[in-house]
């Protein structure tokens, strides 16, 4: 019985390979976002060994990880930057007003005033382990470790609004402490030396979503494990 | 010892009101004698006896004062008696019967009736049992339930039950006392030399006593006795002192007559025996009768008694001590007031007498600290602190107020006059005998008193009337200026409620004293106790409607309890207590009371309390050693004081090793108590009359007074204790007028005048988190006096049924805290700053309290984690009710908080004395909390310790990498996605690799 001649004359070719950057490319890729960078690396050496190596194949795939790669990184770059630029944004703003022409200038956007001492049982004052004291020669409120305290505060509904609250620049360690409003943190400060020498005023920027439609909102002051919230010299709402 | 104290307390009180008998007001005693049928017993003998005017030293008797014979219609009449008193009636053929009267004589003619005969027979025997011959056999105390006029059951004792009811044994050792009323009970005592009887347990009930009439199975006991033998001297000299009378007290639970010993004078040579004592602890007292001023004073001399064994010889050494002389004189004019009792007490000296006619008596003390106390009847009580130096005299003056009288008429709503209906004015401070009833023509007339203590001036008297039969009651408000009040009764609610152990089983014995819930606090309107039924059920009838009633039950072999309505209810005309369970007092309590030395320490007053149980106090002996036979499984304080020195330890119901160590660091000096006078004006420059004054800060029971008439005032105080460098501040107010001065005081001042400014009132409302009003809060407000909060008022602050308060004529420009709290809620305080305070009026925001609905469970282990039964457990937190308690027998605790965070902290006393304790932060709503000792939790983040945690700042790094923690169905979805999209991707892989090859 006769071989079969016709493949065995057929001329030997090499077989094709996948390549392996290709896949990896590809892999990367759907590990968002950490994987764009080596993903698109991995496409562009794929493609490039391709090219040199006919054997090669994997082109489509090698693409396909180049394109998910970039559109991730595009992804994460603009999200980073939304993110830098709200975080710069909302980053408290210190201010020195302690002459009566900048504490005055400020009234026309007080909203809502605390003054402590004085009108802080108006503002629902509440809170665990808090007391208001004299220090520095002027009212002030403050918590013992791991304490908290929280004020009713007015909110105009349509406008964004700013929280201002009042410190002594030179307290020492152990002031740090959280400030939410109606249950949302939108800061955390520590009071360690902010202003040597001075009372300072701080700005907080209020989320729009946490006043739109209220016209009043819990502003709470909760001091971390092991430390104190305040001294709270003064806090007001101010419009924007 | 219950029955000591109550039987002394009822001493004390017939010395007090006896004195009334000297003044002779006239009143005439009759009464009309009956056999058991009803019918005239004539020929009857009717004695009456009464303590001395003035009482002896030692122990004193009844003595006779009066007789009669009944006439034809069994009839007499006694002249000229009042006060306290015992009548004795005797016929042949009848059993005597005697009734006793504690405080009023009764006005009404007095129905007695004979009781059937019964017998008392046993045996005497000795410690082996065999029959004792010749022994006397007599009823050292007997009681018959006919109710006094005070609810007390009627004693007879002394010598008068021993020449009624008394036996020999026969040479069998039996013994049979005849004639005694069927309806009464006893306690025998038995003489033989060289014996005593064997101490039995101690009744819990003063007004049950261990033998019962008709008893023929009596066996009583003797053990081999001892004896106490000893010498007075002068301290220093040796000198022999002779005619001090020593008296034996027992140190520890023993019924005042549970053994005889009549008074024993010390010889020529101040030697002194006393034969024939049970064997225990005692205290011997050494008196000194001379008048009109004892020669010497004597500290007790703890003694321990073996069987057999005679005593060591005890030495007594008296010393001159110091002098008290107190004059006691009306309030109005100044007068000498002749015939008031006086005693002087500290911590471990008490004596009574009486003044003479010069409104003087003196007592012989210890140098020291003490509190003289002076009361006569229709005259207010009134004490005074004295210290009193070595050999100096201290002179002391005490004011009585002459009592307020008040009369009128009680009617039906027919407007026809009520007989028997009982009257009586609440509070009662004045004693037992301040109540009255009706007559024929519904007639009352009563006196009352005021007491002169902190918190009582501007308290609200009322006067209530009852009718249990018909079911009727009223109560009206009255004050000191009302003379004459008429009260029309109306239909009353009646409380009722089951008293069982803890096994169901109804508790029969159980008596209750109803209390009146009212301006915050609670007192009693009971004049006697309520029994229960054979069925456990207590039911009070005859209180008016619309009141906010409790009770406190107690009963023989049980602890106690208080149940209180939860509020009142104006339409109820019943209410039914929750069945109320009462812990069996079976257990024995035991332990040491040893010295800051370390040693242990004799003759300490150690007294036990506990929630649910029994009170009890007691002595401890040449060894330290205290016991308490009666007491209930579960947590219970032991504290000890000695001259000072003070300790106190935790303990569980059955504990016989109990150990309590007397610190020195705790030894409490009270300061010297000044008298700060002056003189208060109102702002036109006349004397304010009728303003308060007090000083402030000052925690306890303090000295308030009010302006005279001249505008003078005179008011005791002293420093605190552990406050250097406070301040203090006298403090006038005139409430009616919103007017208030303040002025500092330091120990240098013993004159301010002050002129009264306008006042600050501050006002505000208690609520519940939605709005209700809560009209039983409890408001309290405090004065920053200095960097310390003292009160300036002692009155409760009365709340509104709106939930209203207003805390008027306080001093402006000052600190304030107002704390708020109620029942089944939280609290809340608010502050008003100085600068706030500067104006008339202040009207805070509501407080507004949340719920205490949630559970707050745990336990507290030792340091070695084991539970820890018996410590003290203590909560708080913003918002929280304050709270504590003690761990079970299993170490776990239990209280109902709000939510929110709440901070336990838990302490106990080891065996060696030592102080452990540890903390630990939870929420309302946790009830697998653990405290451990020596483990201070502290205090977390607050956000952590919040209902609901808060959100996390967006745009910062925390909330990007923490994000997933937070969003756990984003991050599902998110990783869901890239595994498809991972395995979209190999899918395609097989199949490109696939159609290429």
């Amino acid at each position: 019985m006769p071989a079969a001649p016709a493949a065995a004359s057929r001329p030997q070719q090499p077989p094709d390979h996948l390549s392996a950057l290709a896949v990896a490319s590809l892999i990367c890729s759907v590990f968002v976002p950490l994987g764009s960078i080596p993903g698109i690396i991995c496409g562009h050496q794929a493609k490039k060994r391709m090219r040199r190596n006919i054997f090669l194949v994997g082109e489509r795939m090698a693409n396909a990880g180049l394109l998910i790669s970039y559109s991730v990184l595009v992804a994460t770059l603009t999200l980073a930057g939304i993110f830098l630029l709200e975080h710069w944004y909302n980053h408290p703003v210190k201010v020195l007003r302690e002459s009566p022409t900048a504490l005055t200038a400020l009234q026309w956007r007080v909203v809502d005033e605390v003054i402590m001492g004085e009108n802080e049982d108006d503002h629902d004052v509440e809170g665990q382990m808090h007391h208001t004291t004299t220090s520095k020669g002027k009212p002030c409120h403050i918590t013992n470790r791991g304490g908290s305290f929280n004020y009713t505060m007015k909110v105009l509904p349509d406008r964004k609004m700013t929280l201002n609250c009042r410190y002594s620049g030179d307290e020492k360690k152990n002031h740090e402490f959280d400030i939410a409003v109606d249950d949302q943190i939108i800061a955390t400060q520590n009071l360690m030396a902010i202003a040597p020498d001075h009372f300072v005023d701080v700005e907080y920027k209020i989320p729009a979503s946490l006043t739109r439609g209220k016209t009043q909102v819990k502003v709470e002051f909760l001091a971390h494990t092991g430390k104190m919230a305040g001294a709270l010299y003064g806090c007001q709402i101010l419009k924007r | 010892m219950k029955t000591f104290q109550k039987f002394s307390l009822l001493l004390a009180l017939a010395l007090t009101l006896n004195l009334r008998a000297a003044a002779g007001d006239g009143a005439k005693f009759s009464g009309i004698i009956v056999d058991t049928q009803g019918n005239p017993v004539a020929g009857a003998t009717v004695d009456f006896y009464q303590y001395p005017v003035r009482m002896g030293f030692g122990r004193s008797d009844l003595v006779a004062k009066q007789h009669a014979t009944t006439d034809g219609q069994g009839a007499f009449e006694l002249p000229a008696f009042s006060g306290m008193g015992v009548v004795v009636v005797k016929k042949a053929g009848n059993a005597p019967v005697w009734r006793t009267w504690y405080a009023a004589p009764p006005q009404e003619s007095q129905k007695i009736a004979f009781s059937t005969s019964a017998t008392l027979a046993g045996v005497v025997v000795d410690e082996a049992g065999r029959p004792v011959a010749d022994a006397e056999v007599w009823v050292a105390s007997a009681l018959n339930k006919a109710r006094t006029d005070i609810g007390q059951p009627n004693f007879v004792f002394g010598n008068i039950a021993r020449e009624l009811f008394s036996a020999k044994t026969s040479a069998d050792g039996k013994f049979r006392i005849e004639n005694f009323p069927g309806d009464a009970q006893a306690m025998l005592l038995v003489k033989h030399p060289g014996q005593a009887l064997r101490q039995t347990a101690n009744p819990l009930r003063y007004d049950e006593l261990p033998i019962h009439a008709g008893q023929e199975d009596i066996t009583l006991t003797l053990d081999p006795a001892g004896i106490v033998t000893g010498k007075v001297s002068a301290r220093g000299t040796d000198q022999p002192l002779a005619h001090a009378v020593i008296a034996l007290q027992p140190a520890s639970q023993m019924g005042y007559f549970s053994f005889d010993m009549s008074a024993v004078v010390s010889a020529a040579d101040g030697s002194f025996k006393i034969s024939d004592v049970p064997t225990g602890a005692y205290q011997v007292m050494a008196t000194f009768t001379n008048e009109p001023i004892a020669d010497w004073v004597a500290d007790p001399v703890p003694v321990k008694v073996a069987a057999g064994q005679p005593a060591s010889n005890v030495q007594i050494q008296a010393y001159k001590g110091g002098i008290v002389e107190v004059t006691v004189r009306g309030k109005n004019n100044h007068d000498p007031l002749a015939e008031a009792g006086v005693s002087v007490n500290s911590e471990d000296f008490n004596r009574s007498g009486s003044t003479g006619t010069n409104g003087v008596v003196f007592f012989r003390v210890p140098p020291g600290q003490l509190t003289v106390f002076a009361n006569k009847p229709e005259w207010s009580q009134a004490q005074a602190p004295a210290t009193v130096t070595e050999g100096q005299t201290t002179s002391v003056t005490i004011e009585l107020k002459a009592a307020f009288k008040v009369t009128g008429v009680v009617r039906d709503a027919s407007g026809a006059p009520v007989a028997g209906a009982e009257v009586g004015v609440y509070p009662n401070y004045s004693g037992l005998g301040s109540g009255a009833k009706t007559d024929a023509h519904g007639h009352y007339e009563l006196s009352w008193q005021q007491p002169t203590w902190a918190g009582s001036q501007n308290r609200t008297f009322y006067l209530l009337a009852r009718h249990s039969e018909r079911k009727l009651a009223a109560m009206q408000e009255m004050d000191e200026t009302t003379k004459s009040l008429d009260v029309t009764l109306k239909p009353a609610m009646s409380v009722s409620g089951h008293m069982q152990d803890a096994k169901g089983k109804p508790v029969t014995e159980a008596i209750a004293y109803i209390s009146i819930h009212q301006e915050n606090s609670s007192y009693t309107i009971s004049r006697e106790p309520v029994h229960a039924d054979e069925q456990g059920r207590i039911q009070a009838e005859a209180l008016p409607m619309g009141e906010r009633y409790g009770w406190y039950v107690s009963a023989k072999g049980y602890g106690s309890a208080h149940q209180e309505m939860e509020a009142a209810d104006p339409k109820a005309d019943h209410y039914d207590f929750p069945p109320l369970v009462l812990k069996l007092a079976d257990r024995r309590l035991a332990g040491r009371v040893l010295g800051a030395d370390g040693k242990p320490a004799a003759g300490v007053q150690v007294w036990m309390n506990g929630d649910g149980q029994p009170n009890g106090n007691a002595i401890t002996d040449t060894d330290g050693q205290f016991a308490y036979d009666a007491v209930c499984a579960g947590p219970v304080t032991v504290s000890a004081n000695l001259k000072g020195a003070y300790g106190s330890a935790e303990a569980m119901g059955g504990d016989t090793n109990m150990v309590i160590r007397l610190n020195a660091r705790n030894t409490y000096t009270p300061q010297a108590p000044q008298t700060l006078t002056g003189t208060v004006y109102n702002s036109s420059g006349n004397p304010a009359v009728g303003a308060l004054v007090v000083v402030t800060p000052s925690w306890g029971e303090i000295n308030t007074a009010k302006t005279d008439t001249n505008g003078d005032y005179s008011v005791n105080w002293q420093t605190q204790m552990g406050m250097r460098d406070a301040k203090y501040f006298v403090i006038a107010r005139d409430v009616e007028h919103n007017l208030a001065a303040i002025e500092a005081i330091d120990t240098n001042k013993t004159q301010v005048t002050l002129r009264l400014g306008a006042g600050l009132s501050i006002s505000g409302t208690v609520q519940d988190a939605t709005g209700k009003p809560l009209p039983h809060a409890n408001v309290n407000l405090n004065m920053m006096a200095g960097n310390m909060g003292g009160m300036v008022d002692y009155q409760p602050i009365k709340v509104g049924s709106d939930g209203a308060f207003t805390i008027p004529a306080l001093p402006m420009g000052q600190q304030y805290y107002i704390y708020a709290s109620a029942k089944d809620f939280g609290s809340m305080s608010k502050s008003v700053e100085k600068n706030q305070s500067r104006t008339n009026s202040i009207q805070l925001s509501p407080f507004k309290l949340k719920p205490a609905d949630r559970l707050l469970a745990g336990r507290v282990l030792g340091a070695e984690g084991k539970p820890l039964p018996g410590a003290q457990v203590n909560i708080n937190g913003n918002g929280q009710p304050n709270g504590n308690l003690r761990t079970d027998e299993n170490g776990h605790f239990q209280f109902k908080v709000c939510a929110g965070p709440i901070q336990i902290y838990a302490w106990s006393q080891s065996g060696s004395g030592q102080n452990n304790s540890g903390s630990a932060q939870a929420r309302g709503g946790d009830t697998n909390v653990v405290v451990k000792m020596g483990v201070r939790q502290q205090p977390q983040r607050a956000n952590a310790m919040r209902e609901n945690p808060l959100k996390l700042q967006p745009w910062t790094l925390t909330a990007l990498v923490t994000w997933p923690l937070n969003h756990k169905t984003g991050t599902i979805v998110l990783l869901s996605l890239q595994a498809a999209v991972l395995l979209g991707t190999a899918g395609g892989i097989f199949w490109f690799t696939r159609k290429r090859g």
